[in-house]
C-alpha cells in the first residue's frame, strides 16, 4: 500500500467518523447521512482497489481510470455550484423582504406633530 | 388625488435633510424617506421633520428602498407616488411640473428625462455612460424611451400590481420602464433638469458595465 492509499484511508475513515458523530447529535439527516457514507465507501473502495476505475473508465470509453474521476468531479462540483447559488438567491430574496417588512412596521408618521 | 413624494437614502449624510426641508418650505407635506441601511447619521437629522420615515435594517438598494416607500404610501392611503432622489438632484419645478401632468392628464406614469432638454447639462463623463445606456435599452433591451436611468417618475398607486418591480438594485430602472411596456401602461416623459454638483457628480454613474451585463442576462431569462 502506498503512501497516497494510507492518507486516504485515513481521510475516508475521518470523515465516516465525523458523519456518524453528526448523524448520533441530529445534526444531519439521515438520507444525506446514508449519501455521505456511500460516496467515501466508494473513495475507499476505489483507493483500494484502483483497477476497477480503469475498468470503469474503459467500459465508458473513457482513457484512464484518472480522467473519469475528474470529469466526474468536475460535474459534480458544477452541479452544487449551481444549487448554492439558487439557494442563496433565494436566500437573498428572503432577506429582502423580511427587512422590508420589518421597515414598514417600524415606520414612524410625525406629521400627526405639526 | 392624495400624492405622496417617496426618497430611498443611503449615506446622503446633511444633504437628505436641506432637500426635505425645501420640499416642506414648497408646501410638499406628504414625504416618506427610507433610509437604506445607512452607515451614517442619514435619518438622525429627519426624525425631527414632519414627515414619515423608517429604515432598512441592512442596505438591500435602491429598488429595494422604493418598494418600501411605494408599499408604505398605498397604505397611507396615497393615490399617487412620486419617486425622488435624496441628493438634491432632482429640482422642486420639475416635480411641480410631474404632479401637475399626473393629476391634469389620464396618464398613469410621468416619467423625468434628461434627454428631451435642448441642451441636457450633463457632465461629459455622464453624457457618454448616459448615451451608451441609452443605445443598449433601445437596441438590446427594445425599451424605447428617452432616459433609461431617471429615477424622477410618479405613478398612479392603482397600477402598482403592473409595476411591480422585483430588482433592489439600480436595476429597478429599466426593469420599471420594462414593464411599463410590456403591461401597455400610459405614460409619457417630460423633460427635467438635473442639477449636478462636485458632491453629487462624485457618487457612482448609476450604469456599470456589470449592471447592463446583468439586465443583458434578465432580459434572455424574461424576467425584465
Amino acid at each position: 500500500m502506498s503512501i497516497f492509499q494510507i492518507i486516504i484511508l485515513f481521510i475516508t475513515a475521518w470523515m465516516i467518523i465525523r458523519a456518524l458523530q453528526k448523524v448520533i447529535k441530529k445534526e444531519m439527516s439521515n438520507w444525506l447521512f446514508f449519501l455521505w457514507i456511500f460516496f467515501w465507501l466508494s473513495i475507499l473502495f476505489i483507493n483500494l482497489f484502483p483497477e476497477t476505475l480503469s475498468w470503469l473508465a474503459n467500459k465508458v470509453g473513457i482513457g484512464r481510470g484518472v480522467d473519469l474521476l475528474i470529469y466526474l468531479s468536475i460535474i459534480t462540483l458544477f452541479y452544487f455550484a449551481f444549487r448554492y447559488n439558487l439557494r442563496l438567491k433565494k436566500h437573498e430574496q428572503k432577506i429582502s423582504e423580511l427587512v422590508q417588512k420589518i421597515a414598514i412596521e417600524k415606520a414612524k408618521d410625525n406629521r400627526l406633530q405639526k | 388625488m392624495k400624492t405622496c413624494i417617496v426618497i430611498p437614502a443611503y449615506n446622503e449624510g446633511g444633504r437628505i435633510e436641506i432637500v426635505v426641508k425645501n420640499l416642506l418650505e414648497q408646501n410638499f407635506v406628504d414625504i416618506i424617506v427610507v433610509d437604506d441601511g445607512s452607515t451614517d447619521n442619514t435619518l438622525a437629522n429627519l426624525q425631527k421633520l414632519p414627515i414619515i420615515y423608517t429604515a432598512h435594517s441592512t442596505n438591500l438598494g435602491q429598488g429595494a428602498a422604493l418598494r418600501t416607500g411605494t408599499r408604505l404610501a398605498i397604505l397611507k392611503g396615497f393615490e399617487a407616488v412620486i419617486h425622488f432622489d435624496a441628493d438634491g438632484q432632482h429640482r422642486l419645478e420639475d416635480l411641480s411640473t410631474i404632479i401637475n401632468e399626473l393629476h391634469c392628464s389620464d396618464n398613469q406614469i410621468i416619467l423625468g428625462s434628461r434627454f428631451l432638454q435642448a441642451k441636457p447639462n450633463l457632465p461629459l463623463k455622464k453624457k457618454i455612460i448616459l448615451t451608451l445606456a441609452k443605445l443598449f435599452s433601445s437596441k438590446i433591451l427594445m425599451l424605447e424611451f428617452t432616459d433609461p436611468q431617471s429615477g424622477l417618475r410618479a405613478f398612479r398607486t392603482g397600477i402598482i400590481d403592473e409595476l411591480n418591480w422585483q430588482h433592489d438594485d439600480f436595476a429597478h430602472c429599466t426593469e420599471i420602464l420594462s414593464l411599463i411596456s410590456k403591461n401597455k401602461l400610459k405614460f409619457r416623459e417630460i423633460p427635467i433638469t438635473v442639477n449636478y454638483n462636485k458632491e453629487t457628480s462624485s457618487k457612482q454613474v448609476r450604469p456599470q458595465i456589470s449592471l447592463g451585463w446583468k439586465l443583458f442576462w434578465a432580459k434572455i431569462l424574461n424576467r425584465i
